[in-house]
């Protein structure tokens, strides 16, 4: 090849990798686009969405919270951008809050709309809130712009280091349980007022609508079967103990011809905080408390499954037990019908590690 | 569908034992001259007529799917006819080289992307997996999308036997059968892989909902240094598809030479321009005219599973038939 023929290919060559940046879709200069990281949704007056979002400063500005009302989500977008002078992207978004009155009603066509966005990352954190998050919102940033962020690495945070203090769920881990025939999707609650944003419990879905809340105690146990099996600090106010490190290996069977559900688990913990009347000193004693414990847990994870029976939800996917490998899947109606019935037996059996600075051990 | 791959990788091992039978013969090493002798001239050039008409299937497919994800997901702003040319130059690129060096650049293409698999490693770890979604590995119920599934299964398999075409590039002394056994078990352990993951990763009902799966998996995966490694996947697997297309272009070629009876003859550059032309124009007005995506219908896909299928099933079993009627006459 002479050189000429050589130093015109090299110049296409050039000329098409520089071709690229003149692309007249996708047009992306900073000070022009508006990047969002957290939107809350709500319903609001006649069937209307309000959507609210913090727009993040430029320079010195301030950070704004824009509330939008729209029939439709994608509206939203469209109406942020005829009335903010950035034009708005969707691809940084990173955690949706979704308000309780809503997620009571059904998320189907939310949940649909954000799947068909190709630029939304499947590992967008939910959440559902109730009180006023609006407001919290607008007064945190005044004192504190970054608060979306923050907010963001504390679902980050939860996700993958601290296993067992509260459910993070992203988008599609929500999908898949949607989608999947015996499982039920689970949502992170939150209680919002003027001054805190506080992690309530995890919400219970059957297929996309909540039904109900956990409490605390019911929380704890749920968070045991849940996933990971672990729970940093585990309180049993009415044995007045703490334990701390809690690692649960579970074992469950289902039974479907004698309808029963056996979980037997576990426990590896070690009581931290004691401010009882017995003397742990003492291994029998320390036995008694052992058993107290185990008893107690029991009694309460069965109240617990008692509950996800009554309200007909299988969030723990139980439904995958009842078919072994080579038998074909169990069906949705079937399971449906056959869950509430089952007999839950729980058994724990409790290992404490040794207390420190102690001469007795404990078995 | 775990043990329905199995079984028909089982059932190409025993066709890719056809196919070494007819690379032992000793009408393969000799090319053209060698199919000649075999059928005679007439039935040659009307089998390459139908050979065309594969190849043709084949390679539009091939590039126009390639080009479909590259422009969903990697350049959504360009038109997709560019895209389509840009990709069809760099496999005319390659093909203008010549057939040694376009059977060499295999090298290549597989060195590049034969460690995708393990981007997928993350999937059969928990959290993401539980086993309790495999579920039923032997399933016992009657289940229609099963034989469907193994139909793709063996049109992807298929492909070994546009081998017959190049006999004349190996040596005679070369033992074909355990480098292509080798070659289908990987292939095998591959597919297998790919659709454990998916399984686990979508559940098993999900996934019947989800187009491209492959690559939406790959979206999921975090890391510090890349924010889309699915783009990353898709750009690396180019090497892969400019090789395919570069070996189906010369063997067009070499099927239109045989078509105008200019087999004997040396090839010329003008006339390897004009033919590789003429299947550009082809596949630009498939594209503009007659291409449905997505949602449309899966017309061309379906074809070409068809076509694939029925190759992969015929052309060993026809050889190795000709060659024992040959052999008795």
């Amino acid at each position: 090849m002479s050189w000429r023929t050589k130093a015109a290919l090299w110049a296409m060559a050039g000329i098409l990798f520089v071709t690229p940046g003149c692309s007249s879709r996708d047009y992306n200069i900073i000070e022009e686009i508006a990047p969002i990281i957290l939107w809350t949704i709500d319903q609001g007056q006649d069937g209307m969405l309000e959507i609210s979002l913090l727009v993040p400063p430029l320079g010195r500005e301030e950070k704004k919270m824009i509330t939008l009302h729209t029939d439709l989500l994608k509206e939203g977008k469209k109406e942020f951008n005829r009335s903010y002078h950035r034009e708005l992207k969707t691809g940084q978004k990173r955690v949706l809050f979704i308000s309780e009155e809503f997620a009571r009603q059904g998320m189907r066509p939310i949940i649909d709309t954000i799947l068909a966005d190709p630029k939304l990352s499947l590992r967008l954190y939910l959440a559902v809130y109730r009180g006023d998050l609006q407001g919290y919102l607008q007064k945190q940033i005044k004192k504190d712009p970054l608060i979306d962020y923050y907010i963001y690495r504390k679902f980050k945070h939860y996700e993958s280091r601290s296993p067992g203090e509260m459910t993070v769920v992203n988008l599609h881990q929500y999908i898949k349980n949607l989608y999947s025939p015996l499982a039920d999707p689970v949502l992170p609650v939150f209680q919002a007022d003027q001054n805190d944003l506080t992690y309530e419990g995890t919400g219970l879905f059957r297929k996309d609508k909540l039904v109900s809340v956990l409490s605390r105690t019911e929380e704890q146990m749920f968070q045991l079967q849940y996933k990971n099996h672990r729970l940093q600090d585990l309180s049993l106010p009415e044995l007045s103990v703490n334990v701390s490190d809690v690692h649960v290996k579970p074992d469950w069977k289902v039974d479907r011809r004698q309808a029963r559900v056996t979980i037997n688990m576990e426990i590896r913990c070690r009581i931290e905080e004691y401010h009882g009347n017995k003397d742990l000193l003492d291994p029998a004693q320390l036995d008694e408390l052992n058993r107290n414990i185990g008893a107690y847990m029991d009694k309460q994870t069965v109240s617990l499954f008692k509950k996800m029976q009554e309200l007909k939800v299988d969030p723990l996917n139980m439904g995958s037990y009842a078919s072994g490998a080579f038998q074909s899947r169990i069906e949705r109606k079937d399971w449906q019908k056959e869950w509430p019935q089952m007999k839950v037996a729980v058994h724990y059996k409790t290992f404490m590690e040794p207390l420190t600075n102690s001469l007795s051990g404990s078995r | 569908m775990v043990w329905a791959i199995i079984a028909v990788g089982i059932i190409s091992n025993i066709n890719l034992m056809l196919l070494a039978k007819w690379f032992a013969s000793p009408y393969s090493g000799k090319g053209y001259a060698g199919f000649v002798e075999l059928f005679g001239e007439r039935k040659v050039r009307l089998f390459s007529f139908i050979g065309m008409l594969f190849i043709f299937v084949k390679i539009t497919v091939i590039t126009l799917g390639y080009t479909e994800i590259i422009h969903q997901f990697v350049l959504p702003s360009i038109q997709r006819e560019w895209l389509l040319a840009f990709l069809f130059a760099v496999g005319c690129y390659l093909a203008v080289k010549g057939m040694e060096k376009t059977i060499r650049f295999i090298f290549i293409a597989y060195l590049c992307s034969f460690w995708l698999i393990l981007l997928y490693i993350p999937f059969f770890l928990p959290p993401i997996a539980s086993i309790h979604d495999l579920y039923p590995i032997i399933s016992m119920e009657r289940d229609d999308g099963i034989w469907q599934g193994m139909l793709l299964i063996w049109a992807s398999l298929s492909g070994p036997e546009y081998l017959i075409c190049i006999g004349a590039w190996f040596s005679p002394r070369d033992k074909l059968l355990r480098p292509m056994a080798i070659g289908n078990a990987l292939t095998i352990v591959e597919y297998l892989a790919l659709f454990i993951a998916s399984t686990l990763y979508f559940g098993p009902e999900y996934l019947r909902k989800s187009s491209y799966p492959v690559i939406n998996m790959v979206r999921y995966l975090q890391s510090p240094i890349f924010e889309r490694l699915d783009i990353m996947m898709i750009c690396i697997h180019i090497f892969h598809y400019v090789f395919a297309i570069a070996l189906l272009i010369l063997l067009f070629y070499g099927s239109l030479r045989i078509i105008a009876g200019k087999a004997m003859k040396p090839a010329s550059r003008s006339g390897f321009i004009a033919s590789f032309m003429v299947l550009f124009l082809c596949m630009l007005i498939v594209y503009h005219w007659f291409w449905k995506s997505g949602t449309q219908g899966h017309f061309w896909p379906v074809l070409q599973v068809c076509f694939a299928a029925v190759s992969f099933l015929a052309v060993p079993a026809f050889m190795i038939a000709a060659v024992r009627i040959k052999g008795r006459a």
